[in-house]
């Protein structure tokens, strides 16, 4: 079974990162970590995100520190909202994904002006609200295979 | 988790990440890790990617795509011997380079190396807002921090991140990209700035009175220590006046960077005994000397009627005597 699921984490990131090539600005890593949430594996997750962290940081060209508090976030929006929504619900995962989008953009918004980078806000907006729309549909995509996975492993 | 655990994570978590920031900020340790590791997976996965994508390729073009070879031997044939005989002219005129050199005792310049690297991707995920592309090559083979990246027509930028099998460059046309260039005719520096994706690049701090055209070939210095002196980087398109005295010159780059495949990586051999050179990205100069931009406005002084009346008035009244003076004049010839 470990291997299995090493086997599945490992393709699904080596897709995701395809799929970033052909669309820029756009993290396709994002969907698999809200599946990961909400398997509620601690040690599986904890992999997983330290994993993402490193793969998005170091790809990029910004400061360490973006996708590690971006990523945080999105445990606390977890679970700080699960209290009114069932988590595995697509209203859910598409006020996430707005909120999420939403706390990207000001995020390096605000990273970028401390470290005296030069952004294109136009350029920024646009890739927000793309990866507003792309998340919930990965996500429902990533899900299904996951569950079709898991029971046919 | 209920809502007082949620919010001792919380804080516990922004301590935690103003902590790592700041130690990175300090020694740069995270970024080396994440650069070292995950640019790597990124670089592995993009280098599998593209090994498929090329196998099909040129499977494709050598078994199956074999029409009008024939015709393209003749004409390859054709431009081959044409190679020749220029190459034949060069070495004679590279000769008589040599020999007049010698004769000025001019020292060579170190020749700097170069090394063929294929781009993999062009801005990666959600963290990456610089104009850059990712390379096939890493520190281990030829692409360290700040290496030159060139192409046949031009200079295209330099390596911003390096991990060992795959770094990220950054493109002359990024707004924290800044080169030291010389004009190839009036031999003008100055220093050559991005503004964005698709935009042109502007030459920054000439005076008003330095002799500049419209056409004109900018290279590079070799003042910031960073690039060998002499790499086509683009021409100018417009030169303006602009504000402290300085002339506002727009060029356009050389190199097309959205048709890049393949670049070359300029190594210097005496790097290790050169000094360092300057910064890869380098913030723009408004953001260094204040962090709000300050328009400078010159404001006009107020005008007083009454003086302008009073010296109307006067010259009038001077024109009134010049005009009764002729007239004697005339009237007494």
């Amino acid at each position: 079974m470990r291997i299995y699921n090493f086997a599945w984490w490992f393709f699904y990131v080596f897709f995701a990162i395809c799929l970033q090539k052909l669309v820029h600005g756009v993290d396709f890593l994002l969907p698999g970590l809200i599946v990961a949430l909400q398997e509620r594996k601690i040690k599986q997750f904890l992999v997983i995100v330290f994993s993402f962290i490193l793969i998005q940081e170091g790809t990029g060209t910004m400061p360490f520190g973006n996708i590690f508090l971006w990523y945080f976030l999105v445990i606390i929006f977890f679970f700080s909202w699960q209290w009114f929504f069932e988590v595995e619900s697509f209203i859910f995962i598409l006020l996430l994904s707005i909120a999420l989008s939403l706390s990207h953009y000001l995020i390096i918004v605000v990273l970028a002006d401390i470290q005296d980078i030069y952004i294109n806000f136009r350029e920024l907006q646009d890739e927000c609200v793309y990866q507003m729309f792309i998340t919930p549909i990965m996500w429902h995509l990533v899900n299904f295979l996951r569950r079709g996975f898991q029971r046919v492993a | 988790m209920n809502a007082r655990r949620l919010i001792v994570v919380i804080v516990l978590f922004f301590l935690l990440f103003l902590g790592v920031y700041t130690w990175n900020e300090r020694t740069g340790k995270m970024d080396t890790i994440s650069t070292s590791v995950g640019l790597e997976v990124t670089g592995f996965v993009l280098r599998s990617v593209t090994f498929i994508q090329s196998s099909i390729t040129s499977f494709w073009e050598n078994y199956l795509y074999l029409v009008n070879t024939q015709a393209e031997n003749n004409v390859l044939r054709k431009e081959i011997s044409q190679l020749k005989r220029d190459l034949a002219i060069a070495k004679e005129d590279s000769a008589e380079l040599y020999r007049l050199r010698n004769l000025i005792n001019i020292e060579y310049k170190p020749e700097w190396k170069t090394v063929g690297v294929r781009i993999l991707a062009w801005r990666l995920g959600a963290n990456d807002f610089f104009d850059s592309f990712l390379l096939s090559k890493g520190f281990f083979s030829g692409a360290k921090v700040g290496t030159p990246i060139i192409d046949a027509r031009g200079l295209v930028g330099r390596v911003l991140k390096a991990g060992p099998y795959t770094s990220v460059a950054l493109l002359l046309t990024d707004s924290g990209s800044s080169v030291a260039v010389l004009s190839e005719k009036g031999r003008v520096s100055g220093i050559l700035q991005g503004n964005g994706h698709n935009k042109l690049l502007s030459m920054r701090f000439v005076k008003q009175n330095e002799k500049i055209a419209v056409g004109e070939l900018l290279l590079t210095s070799g003042l910031d220590l960073s690039f060998p002196k002499g790499i086509p980087v683009g021409k100018v398109v417009s030169v303006k006046y602009g504000k402290n005295s300085m002339l506002d010159i727009q060029v356009e780059a050389l190199v097309t960077f959205d048709k890049l495949e393949e670049v070359l990586l300029l190594q210097n051999p005496f790097e290790h005994i050169l000094p360092e050179g300057s910064p890869v990205y380098s913030p723009r100069p408004n953001q260094i000397f204040s962090p709000i931009p300050i328009e400078l406005t010159v404001e006009e002084t107020p005008k007083d009627e009454n003086i302008e009346k009073a010296f109307k008035e006067q010259s009038e009244s001077l024109d009134e005597k010049n005009t009764v003076n002729e007239e004697n004049q005339a009237n007494g010839a």
